[in-house]
Order: C-alpha cells, then sequence, then structure tokens
C-alpha cells in the first residue's frame, strides 16, 4: 500500500535492521514510553500532534532512530504515512515522512460531475477514479527547556520548538477533470501554494503518580501555519477568474495560529490511552469556485480529534490503535475512521 | 528539714513515675511520636540558640542529604502536596518490603553489566540500608538517613542519565516482583525525580 516510497526510505531502513549488534540490541536509555510515538507528519509525540519530547530513546550521550508507519481510513478518503525519525543527544530531532492522501473515486466522480453540470461539459462516462495526493515532510525539532519526565518539584514544562516543511509532490496533476483538464485536488480546492513550513512551540509535562497513581502526560501546542487541512490540501488561499485565470481574492492566504494538544495516561509501564484535539485554520471555507461544486463550504475544517490506546511492550515497538476524526475533508462531512500505528525503535 | 523516712518515699514516688512513663509511651507510638515531635518543637523553639541552632542544622543535613528542600523536609512533589502524601510508606510494605525490594534492585544492578561498575567500591550491605533508609524516609516513614548527600555520593562516577534509567528500570522491576501496586511505584519514582540532577552528570 505504500507504493511509491522512495527507494533511499527503503535502504535506511534495511541499513538499521541490519546494524551491528550493540545499535540493535539496545535502542537507547530513556525509560519505556519517554519518547512517545510518532505523529503522522513524522515528529515524536501522538498521532495527531507532535509533543516536545525528543524522539528515539537516545538520551544525552547517546544517538537514536525510529521509523514509523501509520494507516487512517476514513469513508472516502485513506491517509498512509511512512516515515524516519533520528533523535541526537535528547536535543535535536531531524524527521521525513512521506504522506499519501488517496481521494476515492466517489469523491472524484462527483467533482467531475458536478463540473460537468457547472460548466455544462459533457458528462464523463467513468469518473476520474481515485486520486493520490503525496506530501513530503521534512521536520526538525530543538528541545529548548525544561526534562518533561523528571522535573517533578516543578510545574515547568519541557519546551521544544520544531517546524515542518511540506511539499506536494501531486499539487496541480493527478486529476483529469471535464471543463478543468489536468488538475490536482489542492488546486483545485483553492490552495495558493504547493508547499510551505509550519512552525510550532510546544510543552509537554508527565505527571507521575498523579491521577490514581498512574502517570499523565499532558502537552499543549501552539502552531503557526499556512496549511489547510494540516497542508494535505496545499498552503494559502487564491480564488482566481475561471475564465481569465487572474486572482481575485488573497484574503485569508496568511500565516494562522492554531492551537492543539494531548493528554495520555500511562495505565501501566506497557499500556497508554490518551486523547489530541487539533485546532484547524479554516482557510478555504467560502470559495466561490467550491459553489460551482454545489457547496460553498466544500473545504470547510473542524478540529481535529482522536482516542488512542498504545502498546508499549519493549522500547523496541510501540503500536498505536485510534479513532481518528479529522473533521471533514471535502465531500466527506464526516472524515472520521480507525487508525493504526507502528513504532520500530533503534 | 525532711525527715530520711520522707524523702525515701518522694525518691520512690519519682522512680515509679520515671518508670512508668517510657512504658506507656512504649505502647503508644503515637503518645510517643507526638511526645517526640513537641520536644524537637521545643528545643527548636527555645531560647538557647546552640540547641535550636543544632536542632536547624541536624534536619537540614538530614533532608539536604537525601537531596530534598529543607521546606518540605520529605521531599514531596508539587502534585504530591496536592494529591495528598498518603499511605504510600504502607503500600511500599512498610520497612520491612522496602528492605526486600531495595535488596532486589541492588541485586539485579550487580549483575547488569550496564552498571554494575559503579558498585564496584560500594559496601553493598551499607549500600542496601542506606538506600532503604532513604526511601523509608522519602515516604513518610519513620526512619532518617544518615549518608551523605546525593551529591557527594556519587561525585567523580560519571553517571549519565541511561545509567540512571537503567536503576530506575531495576527499581520498578523490583517492586513489581515484590508486589507493590503500580500507584506506588509511581510515586516513589516521582519522588526520587529530584534527585537526579545531584546524581548525573557528575
Amino acid at each position: 500500500m505504500t507504493g511509491r516510497l522512495p527507494r533511499w526510505l527503503g535502504f535506511a531502513l534495511a541499513l538499521c535492521a541490519g546494524a551491528p549488534d550493540v545499535a540493535v540490541a539496545d535502542p537507547g536509555g530513556k525509560l519505556v514510553g519517554a519518547a512517545g510515538v510518532t505523529q503522522f507528519e513524522g515528529a515524536a509525540g501522538g498521532g495527531l500532534v507532535p509533543w516536545a519530547l525528543i524522539g528515539s530513546y537516545a538520551t544525552e550521550d547517546e544517538i537514536g532512530a525510529a521509523a514509523f508507519t501509520t494507516a487512517l481510513v476514513t469513508g472516502d478518503y485513506r491517509l498512509r504515512a511512512t516515515g524516519v525519525l533520528v533523535g541526537f543527544h535528547d536535543r535535536v530531532e531531524l524527521s521525513y515522512a512521506r504522506q499519501r492522501l488517496t481521494v476515492g473515486a466517489g469523491v472524484t466522480a462527483a467533482v467531475a460531475t458536478a463540473l460537468a453540470r457547472a460548466f455544462g461539459a459533457a458528462s464523463p462516462p467513468q469518473g476520474p477514479g481515485a486520486a493520490d495526493l503525496d506530501v513530503d515532510v521534512f521536520g526538525a525539532k530543538l528541545r529548548l527547556a525544561g526534562d518533561a519526565v523528571y522535573a517533578q518539584d516543578t510545574w515547568m514544562p519541557q519546551l521544544a520548538l520544531g517546524v515542518q516543511h511540506k511539499r506536494h509532490r501531486d499539487f496541480d496533476r493527478g486529476l483529469r477533470l471535464p471543463a478543468v483538464g489536468a488538475t490536482g485536488v489542492p488546486a483545485l480546492l483553492g490552495a495558493a501554494d504547493a508547499s510551505g513550513t509550519d512552525v510550532y512551540l510546544a510543552a509537554s509535562k508527565l505527571l507521575l503518580g498523579v491521577p490514581a497513581g498512574r502517570n499523565l502526560l499532558l502537552d499543549l501546542n501552539l502552531r503557526a501555519s499556512r496549511g489547510n487541512a494540516f497542508g494535505l490540501l496545499g498552503f494559502g488561499r487564491r480564488v482566481v477568474d475561471p475564465a481569465s485565470g487572474a486572482p481575485i481574492d488573497r484574503r485569508d492566504d496568511g500565516w494562522r495560529l492554531t492551537v492543539e494538544g494531548s493528554a495520555a495516561i500511562f495505565l501501566d509501564e506497557h499500556w497508554v490511552l490518551g486523547g489530541e484535539w487539533r485546532g484547524q485554520a479554516n482557510r478555504l471555507d467560502r470559495q466561490p469556485v467550491l459553489a460551482a461544486l454545489g457547496d460553498g463550504r466544500l473545504a470547510r475544517e473542524r478540529t481535529a480529534w482522536d482516542l488512542f490506546v498504545a502498546w508499549l511492550p519493549s522500547k523496541r515497538i510501540a503500536l498505536t490503535a485510534a479513532w481518528v476524526d479529522l473533521g471533514r475533508l471535502p465531500f466527506d462531512g464526516a472524515a472520521a475512521g480507525p487508525y493504526l500505528a507502528a513504532q520500530v525503535a533503534f | 528539714m525532711y525527715s530520711m523516712r520522707g524523702w525515701w518515699r518522694g525518691a520512690l514516688l519519682v522512680v515509679a513515675g520515671a518508670c512508668a512513663v517510657p512504658s506507656a509511651q512504649a505502647l503508644d507510638p503515637e503518645a510517643l511520636a507526638r511526645a517526640v515531635a513537641e520536644d524537637t518543637e521545643a528545643r527548636a523553639a527555645s531560647d538557647d540558640p546552640v540547641l535550636a541552632g543544632l536542632e536547624a542544622d541536624a534536619q537540614a543535613t538530614a533532608v539536604d542529604a537525601i537531596g530534598g528542600d529543607p521546606a518540605r523536609p520529605h521531599g514531596p512533589t508539587l502534585l504530591e502536596r496536592v494529591a495528598g502524601v498518603d499511605g504510600l510508606y504502607a503500600a511500599l510494605g512498610g520497612r520491612e518490603g522496602i528492605a526486600r525490594f531495595i535488596d532486589d534492585t541492588v541485586e539485579r544492578s550487580l549483575v547488569d553489566a550496564r552498571i554494575a561498575g559503579f558498585f564496584a567500591n560500594a559496601d553493598i550491605p551499607l549500600l542496601k540500608q542506606r538506600l532503604t533508609d532513604q526511601v523509608c524516609q522519602l515516604a513518610g516513614g519513620p526512619c532518617v538517613y544518615e549518608g551523605a548527600d546525593m551529591a557527594s555520593a556519587h561525585a567523580g562516577l560519571g553517571i549519565r542519565s541511561a545509567h540512571f534509567n537503567v536503576l530506575v528500570e531495576h527499581l520498578q522491576a523490583a517492586m513489581r516482583a515484590a508486589g507493590v501496586p503500580v500507584g506506588a511505584r509511581n510515586r516513589l519514582v516521582a519522588l526520587l525525580a529530584p534527585m537526579r540532577p545531584h546524581i548525573v552528570g557528575r
């Protein structure tokens, strides 16, 4: 299902797996669970939200890595993400992830039909088929201050500054639609740019033994972004006159601040139960071109959230199962579904 | 002038009273604890600056030795204060239970190649006793830690976070094997956490 996974990523994973016994035998010095898992954009954290924890189990003298893969299925969309991260001395984290959003054939057929009707073009005999949007996410995170796990005598959380640079590979291609011709989903929905960078400030704190003697991890982030639907639908907003192609509206094109957070309880050393939410900027709402597709509020976003359970049998492996609600995706008013993720630490 | 007979009776009364009070207190540990606390307070508040100073010093030394804050003699975390440190000593199994899992922790550490080297010059039985006293005192038990402070005890050993975490893992495994409930395990680690800066990186 990963399809066009970059070849070098496969080699890197094979190299890690075949690394000398010492590296494979011990993923690093942190306590189990103290590295979080990997969120769907590649950074260490929960499932939706990055945390201030630096990824991998490497402590201040060590370098560690982790590889992850996730899959989310909603009614008309599938989201896959696969990636690696490297943690340096529990201070710096670098990550790469390839995301693939598969827009279902039902959605593209509905888009094609609506466009044909709006522009009086011939309705195609069959729909354009499913469309894939591939996005590369390059991430970096720097721990600024604090220790989420051991600073138990102060309210000060662990603080980290992170960036996620996302580049679309199919911004304006991948679909062939009546009246519009070759296009891509983000461009069609009114996104302005095929790439963008998110900047976030994360604060995480592990409260040991607090609710009913269990450990509780709390996280709160502030994110500045130009992304639509987590960047999966491009960046910024551009409304163009379909006839002349001239831009007529650049409102809501700029940066927006959103808030996201997590709460996770460690039931014991190996089981974690948690929830997350992620606010969205909702800049593609009320796109005039979308009215032609029958719904001006097609790409209106709602706050995404999830509930998850993670099993950490050892430092080597983490498995996560969740129910994720991405809010809305075009033509899918309730884009929610099951989510599975696996992470291997080196 | 008192006659010899009267003096004799008074002395008998005093001796009887002196014998009666300690045994009564021995039968009632709460009363004993109260009496000790009152005595400590009285000495600390006494007009004699030497006595008061000695008492404060002893408290501060004992507290500093376990890496705690003199203002919080047992070193509870902020959240422990909110949640209330209650029953941890009993949940850990009292001094006997603590001694058992501390013994297990040290034994596991001695056969773990990653950290066994740090114990090369240690008096193991004494180390076990000191650790037991430390945990007992931290958990609110009637013990007093009399060893060196954390920084001095670990100076020059080159302990890193990974080594500290290995010991924490062995402690957690030993507590699990001893049947200590998960809440007590987590609360003990929370109480030990503030010692980390004194131990790691020296």
